[in-house]
């Protein structure tokens, strides 16, 4: 082998190199990169979710052990209607506090387009007594369990066709539940 | 030296190439362990967490805006003149208006700056006051007030 062939096999060889390098090594070291980037995501996203699903097992666990608290929340506004049992909370006040319910009706707030999670509904009672148990029914009805907001509310003492003194009182408010 | 650079190149490619079979291999555990982690999610316990969430957010805004009309009727009734009396009374949200029955205007007016001398009172408008046929005299009285101080206890 000439001394000139010799020179071109290296310079062939050497060039075999170039492509080489460009055509394996380069990409490789570019993947390398990329991989190393998506790696160190990955492994930040791990140990956040770790971290997330201790925090959701250690907040679970203590809502397991306060079920008891959660469940008033459940009363102060259940996840449904219960209209029953607001019925029966309003006669109940009102005997209690030695009034009479001569009337009650309910309503719904209704907007099918809302996402609140919160519904409100409404009620008018009309209720007949003394100022004083006018005031404690109110007071009553104010620190009852389920969650009743006062809107508006009037009173009138009229005299009756045997001249005694009445006093009736009428109530707009609102009680809410958890859809 | 032609050889020994290919060598160099070929090594140095080669090692380059198994390299990133490596790190690829390293992202493929670490997707693994991701959908592990997914897999572990205890979806009853989320749940059940974002609905407490979203009761005691409810819950708050509702206990915030909750009112004491006991603790309004309180108040108009303290600040009452002893020869003032309410016929009837009409309220709502920021506004209280009663018909009063008095002896004399000396006493609706004692009456008047009985209610402005509060705190909680923001305005009071007075009007149709007449006089009865028993001497005495009726009016009608609106009383405006501060909602967060008038209806709180």
């Amino acid at each position: 082998m000439t001394p000139a062939n010799k020179t071109y096999i290296g310079y062939a060889l050497v060039g075999l190199g170039i492509v080489l390098a460009f055509v394996v090594g380069l990409p490789a070291w570019d993947g390398i990169s990329a991989l190393n980037v998506a790696i160190e995501e990955r492994q930040e996203l791990i140990a956040s979710r770790q971290s997330v699903i201790q925090r959701i097992d250690s907040l679970y666990s203590e809502y397991q052990s306060r079920e008891s608290d959660v469940s008033k929340i459940e009363s102060i506004v259940p996840s449904k209607k219960a209209l029953p049992e607001i019925i029966t909370a309003f006669q109940t006040i009102a005997q209690q506090n030695g009034m009479q319910l001569l009337s009650l009706s309910t309503g719904e707030i209704s907007d099918p387009s809302s996402t609140e999670i919160l519904k409100r509904m409404t009620f008018e009672i009309t209720v007949d007594g003394g100022y004083i148990a006018y005031k404690s029914f109110l007071d009553s009805l104010e620190k009852n369990i389920r969650l009743v907001d006062i809107d508006e509310m009037s009173g009138s003492a009229n005299v009756n066709s045997i001249g005694q003194i009445n006093t009736s009182f009428a109530i707009r408010g609102s009680f809410y539940y958890i859809k | 030296m032609g050889v020994v650079v290919l060598l160099i190149i070929a090594l140095i490619s080669g090692g380059l190439y198994f390299w990133k079979m490596s790190r690829e291999s390293a992202l493929a555990d670490l997707d693994a362990q991701l959908l592990a982690l997914e897999a572990s999610r205890n979806r009853e316990a989320e749940s059940s967490l974002l609905t407490l969430n979203d009761q005691i957010g409810t819950l708050s805004r509702l206990m915030d805006g909750h009112t004491y009309w006991s603790a309004g009727l309180s108040t108009i009734e303290s600040l009452l003149q002893s020869e003032v009396q309410i016929a009837s009374f009409n309220a709502t949200r920021g506004e209280f208006n009663v018909t009063i029955k008095a002896l004399n205007l000396t006493a609706i007016a004692r009456q008047v700056a009985s209610f402005t001398a509060n705190e909680e009172i923001t305005d009071i408008q007075l009007s149709e006051v007449n006089v009865l046929t028993d001497g005495g005299i009726q009016a009608n009285m609106r009383i405006f007030f501060d909602v967060n101080k008038f209806l709180k206890p």
